[in-house]
């Protein structure tokens, strides 16, 4: 059987699931749950960038609501007041977010995981309280009004299903682009940092230059996201960038499980769709992810697909080298001394 | 001049409070509790229904906010951390977030998101009495909001000193093992630092909600992060450095709005707190170990 | 014999207490030197002051004539220098595989973009360095070849160990330190770490070794130097130093601590 239809077919699962997300916009043209679909691809995305943190290299950021905020507002200043084409500011919400993440990274990633982890709480509320308070250049508590639709090489994305397709898009290509990073030398060397820091550096990992660059990289990701929203709901204001929302972005990798592709998928799936369909449980949005955070450590700490081995991925992507002994038998795994 | 210096020393008290609560408890569990701010928002409003609705007495307040949040931090400690001793330290950290969301979403429920206050006529005894000392009106309110964190705190060092279980309980800071090698409790001792440390946060509760008389839910977000910055810019485990930083946080605070936007005077703690990150990580006073308070 | 590993008056405190004080040592390529001492002598110390994994308080490690001192740790693996830990530190996590792949973290070099964009070059490289891992795997015969895809943490406690050694060889460094790689194992398999010293031997390594087991260090050590306390007490050729009085003195002062086998 040549490869590629080897590869579909083990992929066949996953193949399968995205032609539904193709399609699902004409199944059920109901407006109101291709717009939950696309708050969900943008969760998505938060979602894989802090996992490249919290699940692969295991360091302890809790204020990524900072960089998804950083990544708005600059998209949304951009395209309203500077006029720019939507491909760029939507590059830049990337790349200054992902700056910050340096300036960020480089002091603090030298230290403790629990002074990154106040740090990163301590940099979500200063973004916060600037946006909230610097009125000439964010409109303080007003925000930007007035966000263009996005128009990407003389497509206009005017109907909510046209901007589904263009989440899918950005979903699709960040969580491919994550999938082979994390597969690769480098992603080998972010979970051996995360595994045992010291043995890491004893085989030639750079450890700190890896965190500065995973923090960058995560950053970029989250600001992505940043700019998908504001050109969502084309409003944007600082309440959608305060700790809860980092909060719930814990919330959605402990349920889904963190180290692995598919955890922070559902974990946003489910997450972010319940409050919306059940409308009883909508008030009470925040209360159900803070028990999430509590019932989820005391029953499932790993998640629901946490646990598993972390490459768990696409493979339909990744055709890379794969099984790599073909002796005669695969052994049982020993008992542990 | 010097009514400001009392404004900052009281608004720094409370800080110094809180973090002095969150060092305690960091000193021993080695772990960071981002529940503190709800906690004492637990306190403040415990204080504020018994207020308006039992008796309108300061001390059966705080008698309240101290039951309340101390049977509240020892049922954290059990789910937390007991519960989670042998998971990563992440697990623990993601259900005291947990808990501080849940908390605020409590008060939201029972409370709404209005603020709420006493009513002036049972304040106003409190908050308009003033005493003059020298130049200056000091109110009573003022006065005992001082006066209490000041008891509290030395309170604190004596106990820590002097009594039987501050002592057990700086042995089990020091190390864990050994103190259970000696016969110490480590997880009753867990669980009564872990309540201790909080009862300290549900007092600045109390004291802040009557001070300023606003209470709502989300008041602890702020402060709770602020004695985050104190307790790291004190050294984390440092109880005099805790106390010192958050002082200074109030002073320097109150006598910031001649010069910077009011608004913008919430950013100094942390502007602070990384100027200490990048300059000495281990704090002000830091060492790692639960200091000040020790027998030697 | 000098120029390869030379170690100078090198010291370590931690906190007042000397773990290693004034020792001088030289290893030169091709030999096999072992590290022996009662427990607690610094034995461990010195082998993080030469990997980087802590800093010494005082004194000189130099490499090739450089100067490693204060080098930090993934700076002396570039160099050369690999190691395995006396308590076993893998990536539990990871596969066999990956473990030992991260081992060759210096021999490749495919980095972000790369990584993403899976150029040509990038994937010769991830066929190379995987091929090169089965043929390290291969030095342990049918012990790990077998699991490479298995998660280290449900291997043994001998197979970890192994794992440990595969990850330090995979990258052909020059100098290696095993720490205690026999520990926990079994005299059966202890014999096919000896044989595996002996062809790393053959094949050119150098290799600095802290061990307990004393039939081994007899029988594979061109020399032998001794530590007590954290200063050196004696150094030569095994059977020289068993007869070294101090040496003696030092492991009847703790014996139950020397397993001497």
């Amino acid at each position: 059987m040549p490869q590629i239809v080897k590869d579909t077919l083990e992929n066949s699962p996953m193949i399968l699931f995205l032609a539904a997300l193709v399609i699902a916009p004409f199944v059920i043209p109901n407006q109101y749950i291709v717009q939950i679909m696309v708050f969900i691809g943008i969760y998505v995305i938060l979602a894989q960038s802090l996992n490249l943190l919290n699940g692969y290299i295991g360091l302890i950021a809790i204020g990524h609501a900072g960089f998804y905020g950083i990544g708005a507002y600059t998209s949304a200043k951009l395209t309203v007041d500077a006029g720019l084409p939507f491909e760029l500011a939507f590059l830049c919400a990337g790349l200054v977010a992902g700056a910050f993440g340096w300036a960020l990274g480089r002091p603090t990633l030298r230290l403790e995981g629990i002074y990154l982890a106040l740090a990163t709480l301590g940099f979500n509320l200063i973004v916060w309280l600037v946006l909230l308070n610097w009125n000439s250049f964010t409109g303080g508590p007003l925000g930007i009004k007035g966000i263009p639709r996005p128009t990407i090489l003389g497509w206009e994305v005017d109907t909510r299903t046209e901007y589904y397709f263009f989440i899918l898009a950005v979903v699709v290509t960040v969580v491919f682009t994550m999938a082979r990073l994390v597969n690769s030398r480098f992603g080998r060397a972010l979970v051996a940092i995360r595994e045992d820091q010291l043995a890491a550096a004893a085989m030639g990992v750079d450890v700190t230059r890896y965190k500065v660059q995973a923090f960058v990289i995560s950053a970029f990701y989250a600001g992505i996201a940043g700019a998908c929203y504001a050109h969502f709901v084309r409003y944007i204001s600082p309440d959608s960038f305060t700790m809860l929302e980092s909060f719930i972005l814990l919330a959605i990798l402990a349920l889904g499980g963190s180290g692995n592709m598919i955890g922070p998928i559902v974990g946003a799936a489910i997450l972010i769709a319940i409050p919306e369909l059940f409308r009883a449980v909508a008030e009470y949005r925040m209360l159900l992810y803070g028990l999430v955070l509590i019932i989820i450590m005391q029953v499932r700490p790993q998640g629901l697909f946490g646990g598993h081995h972390y490459n768990l991925h696409l493979r339909l992507f990744d055709r890379g080298p794969r099984r790599t002994y073909r002796g005669d038998a695969f052994l049982p795994s020993e008992a542990e001394q | 001049m010097f009514e400001q210096l009392i404004n900052g020393l009281t608004q720094g008290s409370i800080y110094a409070l809180l973090a002095l609560g969150f060092t305690i408890i960091f000193g021993v569990l080695r772990m960071v509790t981002f529940a503190h701010g709800e906690v004492f928002m637990v306190g403040a409003y415990s204080g504020f229904v018994v207020f308006t609705h039992l008796q309108d007495s300061l001390v059966l307040a705080i008698v309240a906010a101290v039951v309340t949040t101390f049977l509240l931090g020892a049922l954290m400690e059990i789910v937390a951390f007991r519960r989670l001793r042998d998971a990563p330290h992440f697990s623990s950290l993601l259900v005291t977030i947990g808990f501080s969301v849940v908390l605020t979403q409590l008060a939201l429920l029972i409370f709404g998101a209005e603020v709420e206050a006493i009513p002036m006529r049972q304040i106003e005894g409190l908050a308009f009495s003033e005493i003059r000392i020298g130049e200056v009106y000091v109110s009573y309110l003022q006065l005992s909001v001082l006066g209490v964190a000041i008891l509290i705190m030395a309170a604190t060092f004596l106990f820590f000193k002097y009594s039987r279980l501050g002592t057990a309980i700086r042995a089990t800071a020091q190390d864990h093992e050994a103190a259970m090698a000696m016969g110490v409790d480590v997880n009753r001792i867990f669980t009564v630092t872990f309540a201790f440390g909080s009862m300290m946060g549900g007092i600045a509760g109390v004291l802040i909600g009557f001070y300023y008389n606003l209470f709502y839910p989300t008041m602890g977000v702020m402060l709770g992060l602020k004695a985050f910055s104190a307790a790291v810019i004190g050294g984390l485990a440092s109880m005099p450095g805790a106390i010192v930083a958050g002082l200074m946080i109030g002073v320097v605070e109150v006598f910031s709005v001649d010069f910077v936007n009011s608004s913008f005077r919430h950013l100094i703690a942390f502007v602070f707190m990384f100027a200490i990150l990048l300059i000495r990580p281990q704090g002000l006073f830091g060492s790692g170990q639960l200091r000040g308070a020790r027998g030697d | 014999m000098s120029g390869f590993l030379e170690i100078e008056r090198l010291g370590k405190d931690y906190g007042g207490v000397k773990a290693v004080h004034d020792v001088s040592l030289t290893v030169g390529e091709g030999e096999i030197v072992s590290l022996i001492g009662p427990n607690g002598a610094g034995k461990t110390t010195l082998f993080n002051c030469i990997t980087g994994t802590a800093s010494a308080s005082e004194g000189q490690v130099r490499y090739l004539g450089q100067d490693i001192t204060h080098l930090p740790p993934h700076r002396i693996a570039e160099a050369g220098i690999r190691r395995t830990f006396q308590h076993i530190r893998l990536f539990r996590e990871m596969t066999v595989m990956e473990n030992v792949l991260v081992g060759a973290h210096l021999t490749t070099s495919s980095g972000i973009a790369s990584g993403i964009l899976r150029p040509a070059w990038q994937k010769k490289e991830e066929h190379a360095a995987r091929a090169r891992v089965l043929e390290v795997l291969e030095q342990f015969e049918e012990r790990l070849l077998p699991r490479v895809d298995q998660k280290v943490k449900v291997l043994s406690y001998a197979n970890q160990r192994r794992v440990e050694i595969a990850r330090c060889l995979v990258s052909t460094p020059r100098l290696i330190l095993l720490d205690e790689p026999t520990a926990g194992m079994n005299p059966h398999e202890t014999q096919g770490i000896v044989e595996l010293i002996f062809r790393l031997r053959d094949a050119g390594y150098t290799l600095l070794v802290v061990e307990h087991k004393m039939r081994l260090v007899m029988n594979v050590s061109d020399r032998v130097v001794v530590l007590d306390h954290g200063e050196k007490i004696a150094e030569g050729p095994p059977a020289e130093v068993t007869e070294n009085p101090a040496v003696i003195e030092a492991y009847l002062g703790q014996r139950e601590n020397a397993a001497i086998e």
